[in-house]
């Protein structure tokens, strides 16, 4: 199993716009690693440079402590799946599994056992002799995943492989892809802008924003709590409180908003009392309940709701705050009405003004 | 960058520095002589030439655009009977050169020719069609009929390419056809117009074959060419070629700066394309009817070759009186006609494979590799569309008497096989290049970047993934260099000039020449490149379908 180290890594293509600010990363051994950001974020071209067919303008890239910075492409032992799969429609789904292969110089039995094996691994091993144009996104998907993995790569590249799927089929593939990487032992590396594909099979995720990486960790770790506004928002949604520290004691703190005073968690910056901050909720976080007797409890008026089926979506108002909470299973309530809202502090995650 | 694109790069530059650079550098050097070129201009017969050739031009690119734009709206607006074909047909008069067309042509407008004997059975008095001026509006004709799928596959190209949207919103802003025609689709397509329109105007400028089978000599390019013979004496002719050279190096520039950019009609290309409506009542039939037309028209002088070459006489009569196989008995038996074709097949192969073995690699240059300096290689392949062949031919000759020692591989005289065969496929690279560019455009980068993810070097990438995809490109560029080699025109009546060397076009014009019989033996020849060409053409259209348009583009 492959690690993966980026240092001080940047690229632009026109002069004075980088695309990538210098950066720094590293991929563990065996792990399946997601770089999440919005379009034109650089996280293609990210991949791009692991891949080789761009150049980084600073910094060299790593395989395992070795500089691989100017090895060309074919030399990387990288499979990398693309966007639109890059199937060749002039050659069937055996020819195209076996091309990596091919160019390895593996022939005879062995190829088309290895063949055969990535081909099971995706379940696709009845369709050899069929050209890529007579199958269908998913079955093209599937191949173009086996291309990169038959010849046993040491790297697992993905760029937005599911992009193209619908809804449907891109859950089961979520799981497909994931269970395929941990069984063959890939390093992978995957691209793309979707979180919950990211929250969902990811053992680890890099925000970029900008050409920079806003932070890495796990998805738990990223979702629920997030050291960045952006993260936080890209992440899912959020209410963002304005609040003012009151005290800072050894296992947390005491702020205040506009409508209550609540312990928090310590944040991983810096803090003193009388410092300002953002306090960050997910809308899930929220306890809705009819009486204020537990702590980090206060009032609230329902403005409007949005049914979801499983889930309700309210809209309240604390003082002059709006706050979106979501709830499973919602009862009936009437616009106007008073409810009491709770949040444990380690659900309240501050976040530093710039 | 890798070692293997700098080997190809610098053979290419090579190539262009000896059979572009190094002739077109002895004729401006011999011919930009301000003492010269001012006698030149300052002569009525030399000025008159050059007048006469800028009419030609003018002339003969104005009737193009006639022909051209009214079948080129219909068939992008219009579902008719018989559409594909009508649109494969119009193509009829890419199948044979010009110079041979007018062969066919004397029969019809002859002082003895049809039109005369249709009007003499109505009791009119017979024209001298071909007398006076007859004969210039007769080139200008020749060559429209000629040239107008250059500008028609150009039109219908760019049509293809306008967002239909465009011109609603000028219909909902209350614009009428003929309104929406000038104000929104006519400057829309305007890169189109000027593409195809440069082509054709520099074309008939330096076109050489027709005026002199017409007998038109007081044109620039026949001037040039009667003064092939004594070179080293009179420096005139220099100064014509660079004068022609001036004017067609001018154009060329201000269609790549001015309105060559393709990828600037490209933008307003639509999301949603155009759907062909279809007329009600008979109007469907009414524009199949202006497609054969039009056809008609432009087969007219290759109908009139065929007869010529089955009749036994065919004089004052609309009808050959008797028909006959022997002119193609005599054609075949002919002592220049046999080794002309084996010359012409020996030449073109040999263009063929140069052009390919170039043109593959420069097409990868400029889509794929994209160095610096790329837009100066781009212009550098493509100059030879701009370098019209009467020039480069004389450049050749001028460069072979010029540097003696060239003669040892490129002798005119004793030996023009290696000269003819560059010249033919510096005149072809282009088709191929714009040809492997179309195909690799249209094939996605991804599918060569994954064959090298997978390990393969950049030969094997070219070999398993990029060649296969581009193969009919490939084959359609490798066909027009062929064909359009094997009927040369220019390069073949300067360059060959012995009969033991002559291409098959230069076999044809001395067959034509001979007295008596010679004519009808040359339209037997004649129709035999008719066939070979009409074959290639077809082959083309299908395998590219509207994308053959782009072949003809600067």
């Amino acid at each position: 199993m492959l690690k993966v180290e980026l240092r001080n890594i940047s690229k632009s293509y026109t002069p004075g716009k980088a695309v990538l600010y210098p950066l720094d990363l590293t991929v563990n051994p065996g792990e399946l690693f997601f770089l999440l950001g919005p379009s034109g974020c650089g996280k293609s071209t990210l991949l791009r440079l692991l891949a080789g067919f761009i150049s980084p303008d600073t910094g060299s890239i790593l395989f395992d402590g070795k500089d691989i910075t100017s090895t060309a492409p074919e030399k990387r032992d990288a499979g990398l799946v693309f966007q639109n799969y890059a199937l060749w429609p002039h050659m069937t789904v055996f020819d195209n599994v076996a091309f990596g292969l091919d160019t390895r110089k593996i022939k005879g039995e062995e190829k088309k056992q290895k063949v055969r094996a990535a081909l099971e691994m995706v379940d696709m091993q009845n369709l050899g002799d069929r050209r890529p144009s007579s199958l269908s996104g998913g079955q093209q998907q599937r191949v173009a995943l086996a291309r990169a993995i038959a010849f046993r790569p040491k790297l697992l590249l993905l760029d937005e492989p599911l992009s193209n799927l619908d809804a449907k089929l891109r859950d089961s593939m979520r799981n497909e892809i994931r269970r395929i990487c941990k069984e063959a032992g890939l390093t992978a590396i995957y691209v793309t802008h979707d979180r919950k594909e990211a929250l969902s099979m990811g053992d680890r995720i890099a925000v970029i924003y900008d050409g920079r990486i806003e932070e890495t960790g796990a998805p738990w770790e990223i979702y629920r709590r997030p050291s960045t506004r952006f993260s936080a928002e890209f992440m899912g949604n959020a209410n963002f409180i304005p609040v003012k520290i009151i005290d800072v004691e050894p296992d947390g703190c005491l702020v205040e908003t506009s409508f209550a005073r609540m312990r928090c968690a310590l944040p991983a910056f810096p803090v003193a009392k009388g410092n300002t901050c953002t306090a960050m909720v997910r809308p899930e976080s929220f306890n809705i309940s009819t009486a204020a007797n537990i702590p980090n409890s206060f009032k609230a008026v329902i403005k409007t709701m949005t049914f979801q089926g499983e889930t309700g979506g309210w809209l309240l108002a604390a003082d002059g705050c709006d706050l979106s909470v979501l709830e499973l299973c919602p009862p009936k309530r009437e616009t106007g009405g008073e409810l009491f809202l709770s949040v444990t502090p380690e659900h309240i995650v501050l976040l530093e003004d710039k | 960058m890798k070692i293997y694109r700098l080997f190809f790069i610098i053979i290419l530059c090579c190539f262009f520095a000896v059979f572009m650079a190094l002739p077109l550098y002895t004729v401006l050097s011999e011919g930009l002589n301000p003492a010269i070129i001012g006698e030149a201009l300052s002569s009525p017969l030399y000025l008159g030439g050059f007048f006469n050739a800028l009419k030609i031009s003018l002339v003969t690119t104005f009737i193009v655009f006639l022909i051209a734009l009214p079948p080129a709206l219909l068939f992008d607006r219009y579902d008719f009977p018989g559409k594909s074909f009508a649109n494969m047909m119009m193509m009829v008069p890419m199948v044979l050169p010009p110079f041979v067309g007018a062969l066919g042509f004397q029969q019809i407008f002859g002082h003895y020719g049809v039109l005369n004997t249709i009007l003499q059975s109505f009791s009119l008095s017979p024209v001298d069609w071909l007398g006076g001026g007859g004969r210039f509006w007769a080139v200008c004709i020749i060559e429209a009929l000629h040239l107008y799928p250059i500008l028609y596959l150009n039109l219908v190209a760019s049509l293809a390419n306008v967002d239909p949207a465009l011109e609603e919103a000028a219909r909902n802003l209350g614009a009428g056809r003929l309104k929406r025609l000038f104000r929104i689709t006519l400057p829309l397509i305007s890169p189109g117009i000027f593409a195809g329109g440069s082509i054709v105007l520099i074309w008939s400028f330096t076109e050489l074959g027709t005026p002199l089978m017409l007998g038109y000599n007081n044109v620039t390019t026949v001037q040039i060419f009667n003064g092939i013979t004594e070179l080293e004496s009179n420096p005139m002719p220099y100064s014509l070629v660079v004068l022609m050279l001036v004017f067609s190096a001018g154009l060329y520039c201000a269609s790549r700066f001015l309105f060559g950019n393709i990828s600037d009609a490209q933008m307003v290309k639509g999301g949603t394309g155009r759907i062909a409506c279809r007329p009600r009542g008979l109007r469907p039939w009414l524009v199949s009817g202006v497609f054969l037309f039009i056809t008609f028209l432009a087969a007219l002088p290759h109908i009139a070759l065929v007869f010529s070459a089955f009749a036994l006489d065919w004089n004052a009569t609309i009808l050959p009186s008797s028909w006959t196989l022997l002119h193609f008995k005599n054609a075949l038996s002919h002592e220049i006609v046999l080794p002309s074709i084996v010359n012409s097949l020996k030449y073109s192969s040999i263009a063929m494979v140069v052009c390919v073995a170039l043109g593959v690699p420069a097409a990868l240059l400029l889509v794929r590799w994209k160095p610096r300096g790329r837009r100066f290689f781009d212009i550098m392949v493509m100059l030879p569309l701009a370098v019209p062949g009467i020039i480069l031919a004389f450049g050749y000759l001028s460069m072979c008497a010029k540097y003696q020692w060239l003669n040892k591989w490129f002798d005119p005289v004793n030996n023009p096989v290696l000269l003819l065969a560059a010249a033919y496929a510096m005149r072809r690279l282009p088709y191929v290049v714009r040809s492997v560019s179309a195909g690799l455009e249209q094939t996605p980068v991804a599918l060569d970047e994954a064959a090298r993810n997978l390990g393969a070097g950049a030969f094997t990438v070219l070999r398993r993934v990029t060649l296969p995809l581009i193969s009919a490109n490939l084959i359609i560029g490798a066909l027009f260099a062929f064909s359009f080699s094997m009927l040369e025109v220019s390069d073949s009546l300067m360059l060959a000039q012995k009969a033991a060397y002559y291409p098959v076009t230069k076999a044809i014009f001395e067959l034509s020449q001979i007295l008596g019989e010679g004519p009808f033996i040359a339209c037997a020849f004649g129709l035999w490149a008719m066939l070979f060409l009409t074959f290639t053409i077809l082959a083309a259209t299908l395998l590219m379908g509207k994308r053959i348009g782009s072949l003809f583009r600067l």
